[in-house]
């Protein structure tokens, strides 16, 4: 089902020429070997190896924070950049980009697209984050209170009395809002 | 409905929240003044001249006067607008502080002075390096 270009079969028989990778090991355990260019996009990463003089080739470098999950998709979206990179040094085909954004976002539900957003900001992703952010801007922008409540998971912490007194102030607002 | 689920909840930092918030349009991050107490202090940072407030989109910074006859938002003409990633950093009687971003940093920050009723702003001044805004204040989540 999921053939995508994020599959991680990476069974080290490689006799072509040698690709340098780079062992990135996910809260649950499952340690991933990511293409250099690709791993460099993760900045924690990108500094790890710029910053300890002792690392080699071998040393796995643990990434508590990011489930396997996560993982999985965080190297779909830096494969994908890696690939038109690598197609079009000069600029990204932009057309394409925000086809495969779309269709990178649309398979996600709102609980794999947070698990991304914080994956994504552990990791130091600027430009992921920064899409992701954008992407759960659209998703809540024209939802009910309630619905971006549960969203964020966050407590009610007006009184009731107060919620309707802005709810009264700002009526204007409230028109028109999508059925959660 | 669906989401019965026991699943823990994921807390996203305050900081990725307002820069979620920060790309909303004014309606709504108006309606989402009355999610939680945190987020109306968020939005209400942006007030000036007390009735009005100041919102940032991706691609424009509007206002919002709410003593007009027709609320509506309206776009405020800032020079090289557009260009750059904007953010407010502040707001007080009527003085905008917005820091441009290119290429993810901050490069500059400036001063914009809004001329009584009239929502063109001019640069009052320019700061450039590392005056004024304190990024230390972003902790890691």
């Amino acid at each position: 089902m999921s053939s995508s270009i994020a599959s991680s079969s990476s069974s080290s028989s490689s006799s072509s020429k040698k690709e340098k990778k780079i062992s990135l090991k996910t809260s649950d355990g499952e340690v991933f070997e990511v293409e250099e260019p690709v791993a460099m996009q993760l900045e924690i990463v990108r500094s790890f190896f710029a910053d300890n003089e002792d690392v080699t080739e071998q040393t796995v470098m643990p990434l508590p924070n990011v489930s396997t999950a996560a993982m999985h998709g965080i190297l779909e979206y830096c494969r994908a950049h890696e690939e038109f990179r690598r197609r079009m040094p000069e600029a990204a085909p932009e057309e394409e980009v925000r086809a495969f954004e779309a269709g990178y976002v649309d398979r996600k539900s709102n609980e794999e697209l947070k698990e991304m957003i914080l994956a994504a900001n552990y990791l130091n992703i600027s430009k992921l984050l920064d899409f992701l952010t954008g992407v759960a801007a659209k998703r809540i922008e024209n939802k009910s209170v309630e619905y971006v409540r549960a969203f964020f998971g966050v407590e009610n912490d007006f009184t009731p009395e107060e919620e309707a007194n802005l709810r009264r102030e700002y009526e204007w607002a409230f028109e028109g809002v999508d059925e959660d | 409905m669906e989401r019965k689920k026991k699943e823990k909840i994921m807390h996203i930092p305050d900081e990725i929240v307002f820069s979620i918030l920060g790309r909303l349009p004014p309606k709504s991050l108006v309606r989402f003044k009355c999610i939680w107490k945190s987020w109306e202090s968020f939005v209400n940072q942006y007030k000036y001249h007390n009735q009005k407030l100041i919102v940032l989109t991706d691609t424009s910074i509007q206002s919002i006067d709410f003593e007009a006859d027709e609320i509506e938002a309206v776009d405020l003409h800032i020079p090289f607008k557009g260009t750059y990633r904007m953010l407010a950093i502040a707001s007080c009687n009527g003085l905008l502080c917005i820091s441009i971003e290119s290429e993810g940093l901050v490069s500059k920050f400036d001063v914009f002075l809004p001329p009584d009723n009239v929502d063109v702003f001019d640069i009052l001044g320019n700061i450039k390096g590392r005056l004024c805004y304190d990024t230390s204040q972003k902790r890691p989540g």
